[in-house]
């Protein structure tokens, strides 16, 4: 019976669901580990990466938004890299050539990505501008937001000269260990949901949450914003 | 069509647009309202419905200045205490069978207190805070347990009086020595009794001496 398939992986990302929900930032103890740390750490560095990617619920949110509609393995691919390399280049420009953003107007921007990519794949901008902004583009300049993310989280804690390089790559390295984990989790889901065919029915209603979500991690930043500047 | 743009629906145009629009708003007043009644009151304390206090959000948002958070959470430069609040305290207390008591410090937000106890015997125990204005009797819980002993170091997340409270569960007497090292301005023992005028459980506060710390040289 299709529904209590649909059931069981309903339950399943519902189990997943607290581990993704429960921390964003960098958890305590990693703090803690991250202001003691001296010299090369690549072990720790490139978990906590992973574990940035695979807890990150903004980052999650966006994956799905850009895999929703992508079919063939050859699209995944490129969108991924385009991704990747967006945020790849701020990561290393953001913590190694000392930009820094405000972590929650950044973070409000991620939000805003999600917002975008699940009004995209509503059909939102043809309707509203009568042609669809190249998402190819969008998914890159995306990136380099969520890019400036990743290291505004680094750049909380004063990480010793000695080895920052080879720290910082290590972590981003981790980054995309952990988001080939969670894009593999993704796609398992989105490509057996495919299979059903209540897939383009709840795809307009799905994607509509996903805007809900994106406005919430809005609100959510700006408000802290708000109240950080206060 | 782009990779990544979905299929073409058959709908008409103003059908899709009117569908757009309504699932838009819906999307935007599902977050607001999740945003003022769940997150605002979780995250950052804000309850401007009450839905916080309702469901108890507001604890979690309290719950959240844990010690371990703290220790880690750099205060702000401004918060950090004057030099002449550094004070050193070591203390005996006896306890016996049954007997629970306080043993708390006056700290800053943002004030630093390095501290190690032991016990001649298992001690039921809990680390708390009490934060200003947070109202009577309401206390953050920091560590809950049960040992002998107890060491770390602490920084408060919010102005208040900080301290333990242990509960002697066995039958014999014991005895427990707190060492301390702080920002803290004074330190109280608190310990309840039963008064036989007034026929009612009372609380004695006892206020203790505390040392600045010797010069080494």
């Amino acid at each position: 019976m299709p529904f209590s398939r649909v059931g069981r992986v309903a339950f399943a990302i519902l189990l997943l669901w607290p581990h993704a929900a429960a921390a964003h930032g960098v958890a305590r103890g990693d703090a803690r580990f991250l202001q003691s740390l001296q010299g090369v750490a690549i072990g720790p560095l490139m978990y906590l990466g992973a574990k940035h990617m695979v807890t990150g619920y903004d980052h999650l949110l966006f994956l799905v938004g850009v895999l929703f509609f992508l079919y063939r393995l050859r699209d995944v691919l490129l969108y991924v890299s385009l991704f990747t390399i967006g945020h790849s280049v701020t990561l290393l420009a953001g913590v190694l050539g000392g930009f820094h953003a405000n972590a929650f107007v950044v973070d409000a921007i991620i939000g805003l990505s999600v917002v975008y990519k699940a009004f995209e794949n509503m059909g939102g901008f043809r309707w509203l501008l009568g042609w669809q902004p190249d998402t190819r583009a969008a998914v890159l300049i995306f990136g380099l937001c969520h890019g400036f993310g990743l290291a505004t989280k680094l750049q909380e804690f004063t990480l010793p000269k000695t080895g920052l390089v080879a720290n910082i790559v290590s972590f981003n390295v981790g980054v995309e260990i952990g988001q080939l984990l969670a894009l593999t989790a993704v796609l398992i889901a989105l490509t057996y949901w495919r299979t059903r065919p209540g897939f383009l029915r709840h795809a307009f209603v799905t994607n509509a949450a996903l805007m809900t979500g994106g406005f919430l991690l809005v609100g959510y930043q700006v408000t802290g914003y708000w109240l950080s500047a206060r | 069509m782009t990779p990544a743009s979905p299929p073409d629906s058959a709908g008409s145009g103003r059908h899709e647009r009117r569908r757009l629009a309504i699932a838009t708003v819906i999307a935007l007043m599902v977050a607001a309202f999740l945003l003022l009644a769940a997150v605002l009151p979780a995250e950052y304390g804000v309850d401007p419905l009450g839905t916080g206090k309702a469901l108890g959000l507001l604890d979690l948002y309290r719950g959240a200045a844990d010690p371990n958070g703290a220790t880690t959470t750099q205060a702000p430069a401004a918060a950090v205490p004057p030099m002449t609040m550094f004070k050193v305290d070591s203390v005996v207390f006896k306890l016996r069978s049954s007997e629970g008591f306080e043993y708390k410090y006056r700290i800053e937000k943002g004030g630093g207190l390095v501290y190690a106890w032991k016990a001649t015997r298992p001690v039921k125990y809990e680390f708390h805070g009490e934060p200003d204005g947070a109202g009577l009797g309401v206390a953050v819980s920091y560590e809950k347990s049960e040992g002998s002993r107890g060491s770390g170091s602490f920084v408060a997340p919010s102005s208040g009086i900080h301290g333990w409270y242990w509960e002697n569960t066995t039958d014999d007497e014991m005895t427990i020595t707190l060492t301390s090292s702080g920002f803290y301005s004074w330190a109280d023992e608190f310990r309840s009794r039963f008064d036989p005028v007034k026929h009612k459980g009372v609380v004695d506060r006892i206020r203790h001496e505390l040392s600045e710390p010797t010069d080494p040289r």
